[in-house]
């Protein structure tokens, strides 16, 4: 269950990085003016890798066992569904 | 240094000189930001709001999910808000001392570029239509051509009065002095 979810935060964050390569790309490759396309990328780049790293950090600190635990067994400890 | 702040384009004349760049309004890409600035809104009220709701909030699992779901949708705004900005920057009309040139940015994967010479104009006409285009002063321009291309048109640009003065200025000097 933990390597789903990581997995399906890896196609995320690998869309994340597309994304990031297009704009680049589109500001570079169609520039007609290199001051304001340096401008623009000096506000693109690094907020964006500002909000990734924010983001792989609080993907990072979630505790996904909290969520799906489930204990079939009984009702021993904590049992977030009880039947 | 000059040569960095200079307007340039692909296919540009070696004497080829830019005359103006044009692109849409700056209401235009308002209205389209109002969505995402709307969401970015959402999101600080929500961090002010949840102590509220519940102040023990922050010692639960689900503050971690949710500054998560934050930054997540922190991150696909921002993404998003940059693709309108290059649908919006790139999406440009040049006028040169030769032609106009056309680039079009049709969403993020199309791009169109066309281009008109002076010689091939026949008229000039401009359009503002509505209460808030008159007051910011912005409109449409129709160039109508001689050849196959039939108009080229200038969208929801500002001050296209001007602009259509700066082209048939233009296209007067094109045409040859009869003795």
């Amino acid at each position: 269950m933990f390597a789903i979810i990581n997995i399906l935060y890896f196609i995320v964050f690998i869309s994340y990085l597309l994304a990031f390569s297009f704009i680049v790309f589109h500001i570079l490759r169609y520039s007609i003016n290199w001051k304001k396309s340096a401008i623009m990328l000096l506000v693109f780049i690094p907020i964006f890798f500002l909000l990734l790293s924010f983001n792989v950090a609080s993907f990072s600190s979630i505790d996904f066992s909290e969520f799906i635990n489930i204990n079939f067994d009984g009702f021993s400890g904590y049992n977030r569904f009880p039947l | 240094m000059k040569r960095f702040s200079n307007y340039h384009f692909n296919g540009q004349h070696k004497n080829e000189q830019i005359i103006k760049v044009v692109r849409r309004h700056w209401f235009n890409i308002l209205q389209q930001f109002l969505l995402f600035f709307a969401i970015i809104l959402i999101m600080f009220v929500s961090f002010a709001l949840i102590p509220f709701f519940s102040q023990d909030f922050t010692n639960t699992e689900f503050s971690d999910l949710f500054i998560f779901i934050e930054s997540t949708v922190a991150m696909f705004v921002w993404l998003f808000m940059f693709f309108v900005w290059i649908d919006y920057y790139f999406d440009v009309w040049i006028i040169t001392n030769e032609r106009i040139v056309n680039i079009e940015q049709k969403g993020l994967f199309s791009r169109s570029v066309s281009e008109l010479e002076f010689s091939k104009i026949q008229d000039v006409s401009t359009d503002v239509k509505g209460v808030i285009p008159t007051i910011l002063n912005f409109g449409e321009v129709y160039v109508q051509t001689a050849g196959t291309a039939g108009k080229f048109i200038f969208h929801k640009i500002p001050d296209p009065y001007h602009i259509k003065s700066i082209i048939m200025t233009l296209q007067k000097r094109t045409i040859p002095k009869q003795n």
